[in-house]
């Protein structure tokens, strides 16, 4: 009886105890998600930041490139302070309300203004832009000594022949989708939405299947013959890496692999096929204030003194290999360096949109792009029905 | 101390170690406004205090366990999906009605660059503790405010220190930056809406920020009002603000929508044509894999049955291999060698297959994948049932002068379909979720190009359901695969009701 006692005596202890305890104030920290794989640069680059202030920021490896789940977790409170995305995803964590203002923090003038309308939707800027990147073109040099093709023909014969020696089991290695096959798309013609120099404001004008698309898609289907490109569409990185493809198309992140790999490359905008580039999609990684911050102030401060300035955004770059958005940082880019490359073909690319239609926009055009790599589709076909059932799904009759 | 007397102090101690757990997570629960939980913490600790220290009742001492973890990982769940399946939770419709309108309020606000930011200071009311700030607008005023409401005050010029601060004010408490920084979860939240239009927020522990904002909320009418057009938004029943001429405003909120969800599976028509499809693979798939592992199954069972085979134990054990193996690593092995032109398949036979992106190419690498995990277990049960037979109706069958394909389909196939029955059966539901399978090899894929929810040609019902809610590029729609997953519920349901329905009746053959 006496333990019976001393367990209800036990259980009127412990309630009153935890009744009363406050829920834990997080003063003088901030949380932040990144891009998994880059926690230690952040947290670099945040040290001095941290010491001089007195606050702790806590890095967290999050999938950081989109939306994380935050709409659900920023309204429960279980979101962080800020988190790195890229910048397509404004549109949709602007409507979806999980992120904030931040016209009144960005300098405007620290960035190029393609990079600030990445970040801008209905005429509010959302996120402060770290990095820019995009994909371009890399050649196998012991492959093709004579370097980076100058012209689309260049790259064609050189493939072709190549191919045919038996010397190369494919000519270009790219994932067979919307996001890597964009420069190929645009050099025959073809656009998501109209715009001019990036700015997104019409997406009534879908150019997915546009007249001159049309015309020229029939060289899709010759190059998929002539395995320019892969059929398999399984971005086998290490036909190129073996020596048995001339050229793939890759981005900053592939950087790492090709110098384990220790092979030969060289980094260059892609050809078009009627002179000139062929126009990537570039990427703005930037940060994003959480609607549900439990730190708002200190995470606004953390946003002027750190992540906007030019040493910040070439420490992040620096690491991952893309390029500054900073301009001041950009400026000190060496442009032979791999990043200065890309930086050089990032320029002539055209920023991805970043309005929320973009969602359907992924799923029709990658699946048409799946459909004609599989077979089942002639190149033409399919961009004709992802163009038809993209202007149903966004009701523009 | 003897032994009986240690084992009771030791239960003592892990009886009350395990409520003061509960209690522990039950206030965390509280605090975190998650009530259901909460309830449910503080409910079982009083239960189990009641069970095992109160009560005689000896059976409840060994089931109690059991409910409450039944309670907590399947019935909440259970029930939490299917209240989901009535509102219209998916992106963009994550936020209560509150945030949502404050959301679309703040987000419509321009700053005001010709304005200076406004210093301010942090108060406490004396008697209340409620926060106040005071600060200096229009003229030489302070104004005084907690958010809601906004007066103008006096203070004494003797309390005024040189820069415009204030040392001091009646019935007030003046808080220094410290103490402020304690009042920051309230402070970042602040917002005073001037009779002007314009509206000020805290930008930091010092200033405000003065903006414009182009919304205003009505509260009495529930209403927001464009000040700039002069256009009115009501709520509408799917959880946003729409005009007169249908502009809807975002973010929505999450609302209660009925039974839409239900009907929209049958009556929108982008949903039902890729679920229509979907659902005719999930039965084939389900029919056609039991009916082939079955048969397989069977066939190697009545070989290693043979009695002359030598070794059979070693053949036997081979077997259950592609059992032991975890289905993660063979799958994802198995969608290696199915790669095409490169995989090992296709190399083997030089050949070139589009394995995994032609619908049904793909449909055919997910029955064999799916048939090599799932024969050894057929072949064991049919196994099992073979052994079974008596030898005495064989025997008697030979002397009857039964040939072995007569003594096989008349003896041996009824009896063993007999006892494997409702075990067939049982594998047909469980083939209906097979998800890993399908989500490991093709990921549901090749996709159809029309459908929008990513449905594709090898997706069974709950690979579709996953994809609605956490994986759609079309954003998350958890109202409706919440729905789909009450209806994959259903026909599992009732197909096992169906298996268990014929067991008794082959009980009654018996």
């Amino acid at each position: 009886m006496k333990l019976h006692r001393l367990g209800v005596g036990l259980l009127g202890v412990s309630l009153a105890f935890f009744g009363s305890m406050a829920p834990a104030q997080a003063a003088g920290s901030i949380t932040v998600w990144v891009n998994s794989g880059e926690e230690a640069s952040y947290k670099a680059a945040s040290a001095a930041w941290s010491a001089k202030t007195g606050v702790t920021v806590n890095i967290v490896a999050k999938c950081g490139l989109g939306d994380c789940g935050l709409s659900k977790l920023g309204p429960a409170g279980a979101g962080p302070d800020l988190f790195t995305a890229s910048h397509d995803n404004t549109g949709s964590l602007v409507k979806s309300g999980v992120v904030t203002s931040l016209s009144s923090v960005i300098k405007k003038s620290a960035y190029p203004s393609a990079v600030i309308s990445g970040v801008s939707f209905n005429y509010q800027q959302w996120g402060i832009p770290i990095a820019v990147s995009n994909i371009a073109l890399a050649t196998n040099l012991s492959l093709v000594p004579a370097g980076a093709p100058k012209t689309w023909k260049d790259l064609e014969s050189t493939a072709t022949s190549l191919i045919s020696s038996g010397k190369a089991n494919v000519g270009v290695v790219t994932h067979i989708d919307g996001y890597f096959m964009q420069p190929f798309f645009d050099s025959l013609g073809g656009y998501v939405f109209a715009n001019k120099n990036g700015v997104y404001t019409n997406t009534k004008q879908v150019g997915i299947y546009s007249k001159s698309l049309a015309k020229n898609a029939s060289l899709m289907d010759t190059w998929l013959e002539k395995k320019i490109f892969d059929k398999a569409n399984t971005y086998d990185g290490s036909n190129f890496t073996n020596g048995k493809a001339p050229y793939a198309v890759v981005g900053p992140w592939s950087i790492d692999g090709l110098d384990k790999a220790g092979m030969k490359y060289q980094i260059s905008s892609i050809p078009s096929i009627n002179g000139g580039t062929a126009r990537a999609f570039s990427g703005v990684t930037a940060v994003y204030l959480n609607r549900f911050a439990k730190n708002k102030f200190l995470a606004k401060q953390y946003l002027v003194e750190v992540v906007q300035t030019a040493a910040f955004s070439k420490a992040i770059t620096a690491a991952n290999n893309s390029f500054p958005a900073n301009v001041e940082a950009a400026s000190s880019i060496d442009p032979n360096s791999v990043a200065g490359k890309f930086g050089a073909y990032g320029a002539v690319c055209i920023p991805m949109p970043n309005v929320s239609e973009m969602n359907q926009v992924w799923t029709y055009w990658n699946n048409s792009f799946a459909d004609w790599a599989s077979g089942k589709a002639k190149f033409g076909a399919a961009m004709e029905s992802a163009s038809k059932n993209l202007n149903k799904a966004l009701g523009n009759s | 101390m003897n032994i009986k007397a240690a084992s009771r102090g030791s239960k003592y101690v892990i009886s009350y170690g395990v409520i003061f757990l509960l209690l522990l997570m039950g206030t965390k629960f509280f605090q975190d406004k998650a009530w259901f939980l909460a309830v449910f913490f503080y409910l079982s600790a009083g239960l189990i205090f009641y069970t095992y220290s109160i009560s005689k009742n000896t059976p409840g001492k060994y089931l109690l366990p059991g409910v409450l973890l039944l309670t907590l990982f399947h019935i909440y769940p259970a029930f939490y999906s299917g209240a989901v399946a009535f509102t219209n939770d998916s992106n963009g419709h994550q936020l209560s009605k509150e945030q949502a309108i404050a959301a679309i309020v703040q987000d419509s606000k321009v700053p005001i660059d010709s304005q200076e930011p406004i210093k301010y200071q942090v108060l406490l009311e004396n008697d209340s503790e409620k926060l106040f700030i005071i600060f200096q607008y229009d003229s030489q005023d302070y104004w005084l405010s907690d958010g809601n409401s906004v007066k103008s005050v006096m203070i004494d010029s003797k309390n005024i220190l040189m820069d415009g601060t204030i040392k001091e004010i009646d019935g007030f408490a003046v808080l220094n930056a410290e103490q402020a920084q304690g009042q920051v979860s309230l402070l970042q939240n602040l917002v005073i809406n001037l009779d002007s239009g314009l509206s000020l927020q805290p930008q930091d522990l010092e200033t405000l920020e003065v903006s414009q904002p182009a919304f205003v909320y009505n509260k009495t009418k529930d209403e927001l009002v464009n000040t700039l057009s002069g256009e009115i938004y009501t709520p509408n029943d799917n959880g946003q603000m729409v005009s007169k001429s249908n502009e809807a405003l975002y973010p929505g909120w999450k609302a209660n929508v009925g039974w839409r969800n239900f009907s929209s599976i049958i009556t929108d028509k982008e949903i039902r044509r890729p679920l229509l499809a979907v659902l005719v693979w999930t039965f084939a798939n389900a029919f056609l894999l039991v009916f082939f592992s079955f048969l397989m199954g069977l066939v190697l069972a009545l070989i290693f049955n043979f009695p002359a085979l030598r070794s059979k134990r070693f053949y036997r054990t081979i077997f259950i291999i592609p059992m032991a193996i975890p289905s993660v690593l063979s799958i994802l092995v198995w969608s290696g060698l199915f790669t095409a032109e490169t995989g090992v398949i296709d190399r083997l036979f030089n050949i070139s297959t589009p394995w995994l992106t032609h619908p049904w190419w793909a449909r055919l690498a997910v029955l064999i994948v799916e048939l090599w995990s799932t024969f050894p277990y057929m072949f064991l049960i049919t196994t099992g049932a073979i052994q079974a037979i008596p030898s005495e109706i064989l025997e008697a069958a030979e002397i009857d002068g039964a040939s072995t394909l007569k003594s096989f389909t008349q003896i041996k196939l009824p009896l063993v379909i007999r006892t494997v029955a409702p075990l067939l059966v049982a594998s047909i539901a469980m083939a209906l979720n097979n998800f890993g399978a399908i989500y490991l090899l093709t990921g549901g894929g090749p996709t159809f190009s029309n459908s929008n929810g990513n449905a594709g040609a090898t997706d069974i019902l709950i690979s579709y359901t996953y994809k609605l809610a956490f994986n759609a590029q079309e954003g998350n729609n958890y109202g409706l695969a919440s729905a789909l997953s009450i209806l994959n519920f259903l026909m599992v349901g009732l197909i096992s009701i169906y298996g268990l329905r014929k067991m008794k009746t082959m009980e009654g053959i018996n």
